[in-house]
């Protein structure tokens, strides 16, 4: 039996989040800003109609957007996590499998369904009533078919927000992966893409009909992977557990730009701080710390410096007290005063389950507080982020994110409730 | 192999019971110097498992069999978690129905709007709580409140219902 594999994906997430509580929003041309108010990262269709680009820096296109009556919205990232939740919990609740792959994807199996179209068709209707959110489905017999049935479902009205590519016939199929552009397959970036166009490889078709043994003895595995997927050979599978992070990293951009080591070193041990908490979260600790500082790249008149550093702990470690002081010690190193630093960031990495931490025989044993962490963590939870903190976070400091234009919380915060 | 392993842990709680007499010592972690082997305790959770039953000197509880799950309001009051939503109350056109400026309402999108029920509605574009007016083809929103006049719902209004009210929370101290 073929697969039915659904990629249900919400269309432009954070705008339609923002649109839910402001209906007044409606029609009006809309963006919603990064961390900072940075980058627009989404837009509404009338915004993208003006031309406005995904990733797009916003001092490149205040001026466009201001001029068309664009509104920007700081991204409110609590009420987008609610929604998605939200979304997400629908489609477990009528799917058997379910793989939630970012804040507004969500593969679902629909295998052995009786009626895989008009499923989807359903499903649509129902998170639109539930949750006002517009999704997308598409649907194939493979991940990287499903993600482009589901671009095809989006881009042409006439499917009504859900593309079957296997009700297809083959030559239907033929047709349709000739007019799509190989850039658009799931893991074919935009180097990747002039690559393969030097090799003669332009549409989909191309790619799925090139020599295997070719593309992967030039290209790797991995795009033989993508291939097979194509040639409806499932080769990516469901993951309906999400692995623990491999890497945690926290950074940030500053709201303006740091000169002074103190000021670096609070936003550092924040960072700590949350990766800390992260890693507890997964019952996981770190052996490697990283540290890097950025100054604008966006200033080329201003002096560049983007150092990085990293430090090896003898035995991997969650404890928020002890990251902070390693890396308030690397932040020393690697400040050189006479730059204004624009983003700073901690990486963790080498990430073992607390289980199997092993220890080292040599070395005395570490101070490990695993009761004072689990207090911390209860605390913050309770009393909201940050209540119990080290002393060199500062918090509320000059670094703090930029959200000029954030909408209220509407769903999480009972003093945000919108009013009617 | 399990089985081998757990004896231990307990053979060692027992021999720290021993040695201290003082249980709350118990869930602290274990010395590492303190001469035997270091096996790692999860702190407290076998212990419990094989003293929670112990407690009561007397008679067992005669509660111990009827034991329930005290009321949870989230779940007695939210029908469908992903799609209820809450929203503060202005004004006072809802008065008659017992809801006030200020209230909290419970909204939830997935039920179908009929006639009677109290709804949050978008009329042109701006959220509106009112009673739900549907009969031979008239749709109106009716206020409770006699100052408001009833307000027909016409072929050129943008009109649609965002949810139904389910449950009104008027805090009363």
């Amino acid at each position: 039996m073929t697969r039915q594999l659904a990629l249900v994906d919400c269309n432009n997430f954070y705008v339609s989040c923002e649109r839910v509580f402001r209906p007044d929003l409606q029609r009006t041309p809309l963006v919603v800003l990064s961390n900072n108010d940075g980058c627009v990262v989404s837009r509404s269709n009338e915004a993208k109609a003006l031309g406005i680009k995904m990733g797009q820096p916003w001092f490149e296109c205040r001026a466009l957007a201001e001029a068309h009556g664009v509104l920007a919205l700081s991204s409110n990232y609590a009420l987008y996590a609610d929604l998605s939740n939200r979304v997400m919990s629908i489609l477990r609740d009528h799917a058997p499998r379910q793989e939630v792959y970012s804040i507004d994807e969500c593969f679902v199996d629909l295998t052995g369904c009786a009626d895989s179209k008009q499923r989807s068709q359903q499903l649509r209707k129902r998170v639109g009533q539930w949750t006002g959110i517009p999704v997308c489905v598409g649907i194939g017999p493979t991940k990287t078919l499903a993600k482009l049935a589901n671009m095809v479902a989006k881009k042409h009205p006439r499917s009504k927000g859900v593309f079957d590519y296997n009700a297809l016939t083959d030559a239907q199929k033929e047709k349709l992966l000739q007019q799509i552009e190989v850039g658009e397959v799931w893991g074919v970036g935009r180097k990747l893409r002039v690559r393969l166009a030097d090799r003669g490889i332009h549409t989909v078709c191309d790619l799925r009909a090139a020599h295997t043994p070719t593309l992967r003895a030039e290209f790797g595995v991995v795009l033989e992977k993508t291939q097979r997927e194509l040639q409806e050979i499932p080769c990516i599978d469901l993951q309906e557990v999400t692995p623990n992070n491999q890497q945690i990293i926290s950074s940030r951009s500053f709201g303006h730009m740091i000169e002074q080591v103190a000021g670096l070193k609070a936003a550092l041990s924040t960072f700590a701080a949350n990766a800390c908490a992260k890693l507890r979260t997964q019952q996981s600790c770190a052996a490697l710390i990283q540290v890097f500082l950025h100054t604008n790249r966006f200033r080329p008149d201003l002096p560049q410096y983007m150092p990085a550093l990293a430090m090896a702990l003898p035995e991997p470690t969650n404890d928020t007290l002890l990251v902070s002081r390693c890396v308030s010690v690397l932040a020393d190193q690697l400040f050189r005063p006479g730059y204004q630093y624009k983003k700073a960031g901690i990486v963790l990495s080498q990430i073992t389950p607390v289980g199997q931490v092993q220890h080292d025989w040599l070395a005395p044993t570490q101070a490990h507080r695993p009761r004072l962490m689990q207090a911390l963590d209860t605390l913050n939870a309770r009393y909201g982020r940050n209540t119990v903190r080290v002393s060199a976070q500062d918090v509320g400091a000059t670094w703090q994110m930029r959200q000029e234009r954030k909408s209220p919380n509407y769903t999480t915060d009972w003093g945000a409730i919108p009013s009617v | 192999m399990m089985r081998e392993r757990d004896t231990v842990q307990i053979n060692s709680i027992i021999t720290t019971m021993s040695d201290s007499l003082n249980p709350s010592d118990l869930a602290e972690p274990v010395p590492a110097d303190a001469g035997w082997a270091p096996l790692a305790l999860a702190p407290g959770s076998l212990w419990l498992e094989q003293c929670g039953w112990c407690v009561p000197a007397g008679f067992p509880s005669p509660a111990a069999d009827h034991t329930r799950q005290r009321i949870d309001l989230n779940t007695a009051l939210i029908r469908n978690q992903a799609a209820t939503y809450l929203f503060r109350v202005k004004g006072d056109s809802m008065m008659g129905a017992g809801i006030y400026e200020g209230d909290t309402l419970l909204v939830d999108r997935s039920i179908d709007p009929q006639h009677n029920h109290i709804v949050l509605a978008l009329l042109n574009n701006e959220f509106t709580v009112k009673r739900f007016y549907r009969r031979g083809g008239v749709v109106k929103l009716l206020a409770e409140n006699s100052i408001y006049p009833p307000r027909l719902v016409r072929e050129e209004d943008d009109f649609v219902v965002w949810g139904v009210v389910t449950y009104n929370l008027h805090k009363l101290c």
